[in-house]
């Protein structure tokens, strides 16, 4: 689920972590930031996200996580079954 | 008043007070601890980074120094480990939360003295350690516990084979003592900055007070014992792999065999079928070899410091023999009801059995 909110939060360009934890705390969906970390560090070994250093202006370079080409087609299976159920959902709560 | 001093935390330097300085210590090590298995480092070293973000906001906007209180806000914004790993399994967070929620609870030490853990001691060991972590456990002096082992083991001959089963027991139950928080726990030293830092110190330093001269003469006779058993284990390997194949062989190519199928084997018109001792032949040689080549393994360990049996493997291997040694006695006994020369191995299969039993 969680997986599932970072892909869709990174479809749209690269981000670094801090960015992902605002997206998602405006979203509030997180409780705890370090839950972030570990599930990152997966989909980066599962081969779904890919990671760049940057430099920034302030502060030490930061860590530019991206989605593989890999990653973007599982996204797209993923909306397809998250379509699939939200729509279940919604007709039987109707 | 406080002591504070500079810190560098993923490449910025903050300054932070003393006790500040250790809560962050103490909770970066058991992140550390809670992701020890998978790709710890990197998830250390980004939350790390996170954290000295937080830190970085925070000085530009107040006081320069990291207070204890500027450490628990940010420990409470990242999560305690439990809550990152997403299992409730951490003894000390869990224990905390009925108790206080105002301030981060891992890292209270007071109440870790009771955490006191049983591991094998991996410094201080003859054969796997166990001893000495019992004796750390119940705070006895090593060295009686050996010596009253081993008296024990020799004085009463029908204690010998189970105190050796329980030994292996619980050498695979029992994780050993290895990261620094685990040797703490396993000699019930409260967990603070200074003792784990002590420890690792210590870990560097050959220990040499502890090693009394009865220990040595132990951890010689120890590997003096062990070789002796590997090197029997390993002949004993090969002569049993050449029975085995004899048996196979025998087997196969007998005629009796040549019209039957495997599963017709136990059927009664097949009763005094000779084949079925060399069946059992070869299930008391699988029987035999397994525990032979554990112990040689066991040698390699100490000697060529090899590396050492998984778990799982291990598990394996003791589920297998106890089927082999199932299937063997099912064999001869079936053996023996039908066949009347069964008076031939009867000696052989006594001494197995009580062997294995006893």
């Amino acid at each position: 689920m969680l997986e599932f909110c970072i892909m869709l939060i990174l479809q749209h360009g690269p981000a670094y972590a801090s960015e992902i934890i605002e997206r998602l705390k405006q979203a509030h969906l997180i409780v705890v930031e370090g839950t972030l970390y570990p599930l990152l560090t997966r989909l980066k070994n599962d081969g779904l996200l890919t990671y760049q250093w940057q430099e920034s202006t302030a502060g030490p370079p930061r860590k530019y996580y991206a989605m593989t080409p890999l990653g973007e087609q599982f996204l797209q299976q993923l909306s397809a079954s998250w379509q699939e159920l939200s729509s279940t959902v919604n007709h039987l709560s109707n | 008043m406080k002591k504070s001093f500079p810190a560098n935390i993923n490449g910025t330097v903050f300054y932070i007070d003393e006790d500040a300085y250790n809560q962050l210590n103490t909770y970066l090590e058991q992140i550390r601890n809670a992701f020890s298995d998978n790709d710890g480092d990197e998830i250390i070293s980004d939350i790390e980074a996170r954290i000295s973000e937080h830190f970085s906001e925070r000085v530009q906007q107040g006081p320069a120094v990291i207070t204890i209180k500027d450490v628990n806000d940010v420990i409470n914004k990242m999560g305690r480990p439990s809550q990152i790993t997403g299992n409730d399994n951490d003894d000390n967070s869990s224990s905390n939360d009925a108790s206080t929620s105002a301030t981060p609870p891992p890292f209270q030490a007071s109440n870790t003295t009771q955490n006191k853990r049983f591991y094998r001691s991996a410094d201080n060991k003859v054969f796997g350690g166990v001893l000495a972590g019992l004796g750390l456990y119940l705070n006895w002096n090593i060295t009686i516990l050996r010596v009253l082992t081993v008296v024990l083991c020799l004085c009463f001959g029908s204690l010998f084979w189970s105190v050796i089963l329980l030994y292996l027991l619980t050498w695979m139950i029992v994780p050993p003592a290895v990261t620094p928080l685990q040797k703490l726990e396993a000699s019930g030293q409260p967990v603070t900055m200074n003792n784990l830092g002590q420890t690792v110190i210590n870990n560097n330093i050959p220990n040499n007070d502890g090693v009394d001269f009865i220990s040595k003469v132990l951890s010689i006779l120890g590997k003096l014992v062990i070789g002796f058993f590997g090197m029997m284990a390993g002949i004993s390997i090969i002569i049993a792999l050449w029975f085995f194949i004899c048996c196979i062989s025998g087997i196969v190519s007998s005629l009796a065999w040549g019209s039957t199928y495997w599963f017709d084997l136990l059927d009664w018109e097949h009763v005094g079928n000779p084949n079925i001792f060399g069946l059992g032949c070869a299930f008391l040689i699988l029987s035999c070899i397994i525990p032979a080549i554990g112990i040689f393994w066991g040698a390699c360990c100490v000697f060529f410091k090899a590396k050492g049996a998984s778990r799982t493997l291990m598990i394996t291997a003791i589920v297998l023999e106890v089927i082999f040694i199932v299937a063997t006695l099912v064999a001869f006994t079936y053996y023996k009801t039908h066949i009347d020369s069964y008076a031939l191995i009867s000696p052989v299969i006594a001494s197995f059995s009580t062997l294995h039993l006893c």
